[in-house]
């Protein structure tokens, strides 16, 4: 991180519609310049945090602050923040130019100037050719880059995005990305991106909060996120892991040996307490994962058979059967000339196995 | 030719036919009391059981700008129209509002409550609003009139502008506070663009409404204040049937000139939100 300075901060938000708790005693800081992703599952309140930021809501209670000022109750259009919808929310009786230049319009500036700006904002986003264009005369990409130039073209200095990529397909998904990271480079904003694609926030972000029914799961570096998982629906929400359910028969500074049906694992237990006995669930990613066909140590080392193979362009995804119901899966290389039927050792290696309480799917 | 395609084709050429028909005999229907009206305003010498009359001419409209006040029944249609568009909307508008964007509780009663107006007799109605109007002496005022047509022309802008408020999608609208607009700003520069489509087919409504109304104007106007269709009941009272022909013909033009404006302007894409160039 640069210079560790607070730009927005969430203080204790709690935010109810009827009975139900959106978003619950909420408590973040993201530092200025930075690339915060708000990561979770649908209807975990992300874009209710998001329309507290911008005023859209109001939080039932906390406090919002923007560069130390306490905005709470301060109504959105003084706010001097960006918003990306999902859905674009062009305005539909504007032009590209025209909803381009409404903020600049609002905010009463000299009409050549406003010309000049919005022209080179078009062009940013690759647009100028098309400002004369109504909203639905646009591909979603390209209305998207409305969405774009319109919450950028009056230089707030924090700007949201709600889910912006999420009505697009994979290609412009990944194309628009790079973009919304040129323009972050070239105009210095601090964000707040919402999505419920994992690899959008492993790519974009500076750090990444986990969110799951309105609470922060977990709040880290990309890095720390997928290699550190904290709770198990971090675990299992970020990335792909196999996931193994077994019964805890011993433990040692650190590791705790797990008894599943006929065969035997020892992994690490980081973040939950664990007592013999308990019922427990065991993450492993498949790249983690060695295998062979012989069997070099005896730990964490399974027997097993290939009983499918999924080639998907840059690699054979194979799923191993090593137990009666136990099938894990591990990538191999797209050359290898594995075949279904063969046989297989594989080792999952002690500390790549991550232990936590079992919790009931949700 | 194939004997399947044929025999479709034939089926398809049946069903053409049984909907022209039935299309002509709607014109023909809706379309036949003009035809009478219009023909006893030009013709001249049409007595007894004769199909046309003998012969054509604007006789009875010379007769109409000389036994009334054509010009000035002419504007006081006009006037009172537009006082009643502007007393609708303003009061139909933010009433629509309410009923459309903000979360009412007694939404349905609300809309049974404005609706109450047109579901007793427009004359028992009238009857109870002149009597008002006498205390309040707004009786022979445009404006008195004007009032007593918009008490049935609000509810139909509350329900036009109710559904067209509803439709609009509340995220445009936030965005446009995001980007820094104040409510006012919102109002102006968004929701009445998007919302033209309605507010057309609004005025146009209350328009028509109160350039025809009769009955309300019948027990409010005065001597200041007579309307085309007051002045064509007033000349067949008087025997003038040929006169008030004349004067119909004259209230139909503003209403065919709307009609006009209605096909061009409310195609059901404008309808459905994209609003351009309005
Ligand atoms: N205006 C509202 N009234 C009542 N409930 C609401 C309202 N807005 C959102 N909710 C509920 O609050 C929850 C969180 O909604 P929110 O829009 O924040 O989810 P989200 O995380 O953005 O999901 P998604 O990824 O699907 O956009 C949902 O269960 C939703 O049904
Ligand atoms: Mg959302």
């Amino acid at each position: 991180m640069i210079d560790k300075k607070v730009m927005i901060s969430l203080k204790n938000i709690t935010k109810k519609f009827g009975h139900a708790t959106v978003v619950n005693q909420l408590n973040l800081d993201i530092y200025e310049g930075e690339m915060l992703t708000l990561l979770g599952s649908s209807g975990c309140g992300k874009s209710t945090t998001l329309n507290m930021i911008t005023g859209s809501l109001t939080p039932d209670n906390g406090e919002i602050h923007i560069r130390g000022n306490d905005l709470t109750h301060v109504p959105s259009h003084k706010r001097e923040i960006g918003l990306v919808f999902q859905n674009f929310a062009l305005f539909p009786h504007m032009t590209v130019f025209e909803i381009v230049e409404f903020p600049l319009k609002i905010r009463k500036e000299n009409k050549k100037e406003r010309k000049v700006k919005v022209m080179e904002m078009l062009r940013l986003v690759q647009l100028d050719h098309l400002a004369e264009r109504y909203p639905r005369e646009l591909s979603g990409g390209q209305q998207q880059r409305v969405g774009l130039a319109r919450a950028l073209i009056y230089q707030p200095k924090v700007v949201l995005f709600d889910e912006p990529l999420s009505n697009l397909d994979a290609k412009l998904r990944e194309e628009l990305r790079f973009e919304i990271m040129n323009l972050k480079d070239k105009l210095k904003f601090t964000s707040i991106y919402v999505t419920h694609d994992q690899e959008e926030a492993l790519t974009l972000s500076d750090r990444i909060a986990v969110m799951k029914n309105g609470v922060i799961q977990q709040l880290g570096t990309p890095l720390e996120i997928y290699n550190e998982p904290q709770t198990p629906f971090v675990a299992d929400f970020v990335g792909i892991s196999n996931k193994i359910v077994g019964q805890c028969v011993g433990k040692d500074n650190g590791h705790a040996s797990i008894q599943m049906d006929g065969f035997q694992l020892r992994g690490l237990v980081k973040h939950d307490e664990i007592q013999n006995g308990d019922k427990v669930i065991i993450f492993i990613r498949p790249e983690d994962i060695q295998f062979g066909n012989e069997c070099s140590t005896k730990e964490n080392t399974l027997q097993g058979e290939v009983r499918n193979i999924v080639f998907s362009g840059e690699r054979k995804e194979c799923m191993v059967g090593v137990a009666e119901g136990e099938t894990i899966r591990l990538y191999m290389n797209k050359q290898s000339d594995i075949a279904i039927g063969q046989g297989l050792f594989v080792h999952l290696p002690s500390d790549s196995c991550k232990i936590f309480k079992f919790f009931a799917n949700e | 030719m194939n004997p399947i395609t044929h025999s479709i084709r034939a089926v398809r050429t049946g069903k053409k036919v049984v909907i022209y028909a039935f299309l002509l005999g709607f014109a023909l229907f809706i379309l036949s009391p003009f035809a009478v009206i219009i023909v006893s305003a030009f013709g001249e010498g049409w007595f007894g059981a004769r199909w046309l009359p003998e012969s054509w001419g604007i006789r009875w409209f010379q007769w109409a700008f000389q036994m009334t006040d054509l010009v000035q029944v002419t504007m006081n249609s006009f006037v009172i129209a537009a006082l009643t568009i502007v007393i609708s909307l303003l009061i139909g508008v933010p009433t629509a509002w309410a009923i459309g964007k903000r979360k009412l509780r007694a939404k349905e009663l609300l809309i049974a409550l404005i609706l109450l107006p047109r579901m007793i007799p427009e004359l028992t109605y009238a009857l109870g609003t002149a009597k008002i109007f006498y205390t309040l002496d707004l009786i022979n005022t445009h404006l008195g009139v004007a009032l007593a047509h918009s008490t049935i022309t609000i509810p139909y802008v509350v329900l036009i502008m109710s559904a067209t408020f509803e439709a609009l999608e509340q995220r445009v609208i936030d965005a446009g506070g995001v980007c820094g607009a104040n409510w006012f700003q919102r109002f102006l520069y968004l929701v009445i663009p998007m919302s033209m489509p309605g507010i057309l087919a609004a005025v146009i409504f209350v328009f028509v409404t109160s350039f025809n109304e009769f009955t309300l104007s019948m027990m409010t106007y005065g001597p200041q204040t007579v309307t085309l269709p007051i002045q064509t009941y007033l000349s067949i009272g008087d025997g003038y049937k040929e006169v008030a022909s004349a004067i119909s013909v004259i209230l139909l033009i503003p209403s065919i000139l709307i009609l006009g404006v209605i096909v061009k302007q409310i195609k059901p894409e404008n309808l459905s939100g994209g609003v351009k160039g309005l």
